[in-house]
C-alpha cells in the first residue's frame, strides 16, 4: 500500500471507516491509522466523524494517465512516446534526465503528485503539497546545438499562458518565463519553468522542460512562502487538474516540434504582449553587478532589452525584480 | 565518437571534392558538411586549442583584447579550452553553496559535468569533451560569459 492508494480511496467524498480502508488495502487498522496521521504532515486536511470514519476535507482530483492521454489531439499524440504518472518522485525533471541517460527520454512526459526535491533556478527549492499542483516535465532531443535553443524557455512560458487564458484566466510573464497573476497588491507567482539541457555543446542535445503550476494552495502553505503566490483554483475553482495537465502536454509537445523548425520568432510577439514589466523600472542582478533599468521588450532571440542611463542593454542572463519585491 | 576520428573525417573531406560525409557507427552518427545551408557555423566542430593569457573576464561589453598573443604565436597550447556554447551566466556548482562540479587539478572523463551555463532559465550542463585534468577555471562563479568564451582548460 502506498499513501497514494489511501488518498485515492479517501478522495471520493464518502466516509470510510478504518476497518474498511484496511480491508480494501490489505493492511491492519493500525497501519491505516499511522498513514492517516501522515496526511496531516502532508497538508492534506482530513475529516474524522465518529461512527462514520474518515474522508478528505477537500476533494482532491488525482492524476489519471488515461484521461490525460485521451484529451490529446492526434497530432500531439504522434509526438508523445511515453507518459509517466508517478505518485512521489525526487523531481520530474530528474526522472526524465535519467531516462535520457538510459537512451530514452525523447517525447516523454512525466507527471507526479509530489516531489521531494523539486527545484527552481539555482537549486532553489520549489515546494507544492501532494496533489495540489501540476508538476510536469517533457523531454525532447534537438538535433541542432544548444545555440539553436535561444528563446525556448520563453516560448514555453507563452504556451502555458495561452492554455490558461483559454479558460479565461489573465496571466502575465516575467522575464524569462515566470507566470504571474495580477492581484490587488501587485503580481503573484502562479507557475515556474526550468529547462535543463545536456549533451554535446555543438551537436545534438537533450532538453528537459519542467513546469510547476499551483493548482490550489492551502492557506497554511501560502503563509510559508516568502513571496506572493497564486493558484489556478483561486480564479477557476472548477478546472480539472487532469484536463489542465492534458492541455499543457498537448501545447508543449506541439511547441517543441515547431520550435525545432522555426525557433523563437513565432513566439516573440506573443511574449511581449504579456510582458508584466514593460515600461517599468526594475532592479537587475547579474553576477556581482546590480543596477536599475527600464524594461523594454524581448528581441528575436529572447534577450530582454532594457534602458539604462548608459544606453540599451541586452540581457541573456541575470534576473530582474521590481524594487523592494520579487 | 572519438574526436580524432571526427578530425580525420574533416581532413578527408577537405582533401576530396565531396561536400558532405555521414558516418554511422553503432548508435552514433556524425555528418560533416562543407556548406551548411548558408548558416553561420563554426567551420569545423573541433574544439579550438587554447592560446595562453586569456583576456580578463569582463561584463558583456567585452572589448577587443589587443594584448592577446596572435594565434600563430609559437607558444605551446597548454591544454584544451572548453568554450561557452551561448551567452549566459557561468556556474561552477549545481546550486549556490553546493560543491563545485570540478576543482583545479581534478581528473575528468569525457562526459563528466564540469559547469553550467544558464541563459534565460535554461540550465546548460556542460560536459568535458575530452579526458584530462582541469588546468584552469577562467570565469568566476555567477559571472556572465560570451558565446565561445573559454571557461575551463582541460590538459
Amino acid at each position: 500500500m502506498t499513501i497514494g492508494d489511501l488518498i485515492r480511496l479517501l478522495s471520493d467524498g464518502d466516509f470510510h471507516s478504518g476497518e474498511q480502508l484496511g480491508e480494501r488495502l490489505g493492511v491492519s487498522r493500525t497501519a491505516i491509522w499511522k498513514q492517516l496521521k501522515k496526511l496531516e504532515a502532508m497538508d492534506i486536511p482530513l475529516e474524522a466523524v465518529k461512527g462514520l470514519g474518515y474522508r478528505l476535507a477537500e476533494p482532491l482530483e488525482l492524476l489519471d494517465g488515461p484521461s490525460i492521454v485521451s484529451g490529446l489531439s492526434r497530432d500531439s499524440r504522434r509526438h508523445l512516446s511515453r507518459l509517466f504518472v508517478e505518485q512521489a518522485l525526487p523531481s520530474t525533471n530528474l526522472y526524465l534526465r535519467e531516462r535520457f541517460e538510459q537512451g530514452a527520454g525523447h517525447g516523454e512526459v512525466c507527471l507526479a503528485e509530489s516531489q521531494s526535491a523539486g527545484r527552481g533556478r539555482r537549486g532553489r527549492g520549489w515546494a507544492c503539497p501532494w496533489g495540489h499542483g501540476v508538476l510536469l516535465s517533457i523531454g525532447w532531443r534537438f538535433e541542432s546545438g544548444a545555440a539553436a535553443l535561444e528563446g525556448l524557455s520563453l516560448a514555453v512560458g507563452v504556451a502555458v499562458a495561452e492554455v490558461l487564458e483559454r479558460h479565461g484566466m489573465q496571466v502575465a510573464l516575467k522575464w524569462p518565463n515566470d507566470i504571474l497573476v495580477q492581484q490587488q497588491q501587485g503580481y503573484a507567482k502562479l507557475a515556474g519553468i526550468l529547462l535543463e539541457i545536456s549533451g554535446d555543446v555543438a551537436g545534438p542535445c537533450e532538453v528537459v522542460a519542467g513546469l510547476g503550476i499551483n493548482m490550489s494552495l492551502p492557506a497554511a502553505i501560502r503563509a510559508q512562502i516568502d513571496q506572493p503566490v497564486a493558484a489556478v483554483h483561486d480564479r477557476l475553482p472548477e478546472l480539472s487538474r487532469n484536463r489542465l495537465a492534458s492541455e499543457l502536454v498537448e501545447e508543449l509537445l506541439l511547441l517543441l516540434a515547431r520550435f525545432e523548425i522555426e525557433g523563437f520568432g513565432p513566439w516573440q510577439f506573443s511574449w511581449n504582449r504579456r510582458n508584466a514589466h514593460a515600461g517599468k523600472v526594475v532592479e537587475i542582478s547579474q553576477g556581482q553587478r546590480r543596477y536599475t533599468a527600464e524594461v523594454d521588450s524581448v528581441d528575436a532571440a529572447g534577450n530582454l532589452l532594457v534602458h539604462t542611463s548608459a544606453g540599451v542593454e541586452r540581457l541573456a542572463g541575470g534576473e530582474i525584480s521590481l524594487r523592494g519585491r520579487s | 565518437m572519438d574526436i580524432r576520428k571526427v578530425k580525420k573525417l574533416i581532413e578527408l573531406l577537405e582533401e576530396s571534392n565531396i561536400s558532405e560525409i555521414e558516418i554511422q557507427e553503432g548508435e552514433e552518427s556524425v555528418r560533416i558538411s562543407r556548406h551548411p545551408n548558408g548558416v553561420g557555423y563554426p567551420s569545423a566542430p573541433v574544439p579550438q586549442s587554447y592560446a595562453p593569457a586569456p583576456a580578463p573576464v569582463t561584463p558583456p561589453s567585452a572589448q577587443p583584447t589587443p594584448a592577446t598573443p596572435e594565434p600563430s604565436a609559437p607558444a605551446e597550447p597548454q591544454g584544451h579550452a572548453v568554450a561557452s556554447p551561448m551567452v549566459g551566466t557561468f556556474y561552477r556548482a549545481p546550486a549556490p553553496g553546493a560543491k563545485p562540479f570540478v576543482e583545479i587539478g581534478q581528473n575528468v572523463k569525457k562526459g563528466d559535468p564540469i559547469c553550467i551555463v544558464e541563459a534565460m532559465k535554461m540550465m546548460n550542463q556542460i560536459e568535458a569533451d575530452t579526458d584530462g585534468v582541469i588546468e584552469a577555471v577562467l570565469v568566476e562563479d555567477g559571472e556572465p560569459v560570451e558565446f565561445d568564451q573559454p571557461m575551463l582548460i582541460i590538459a
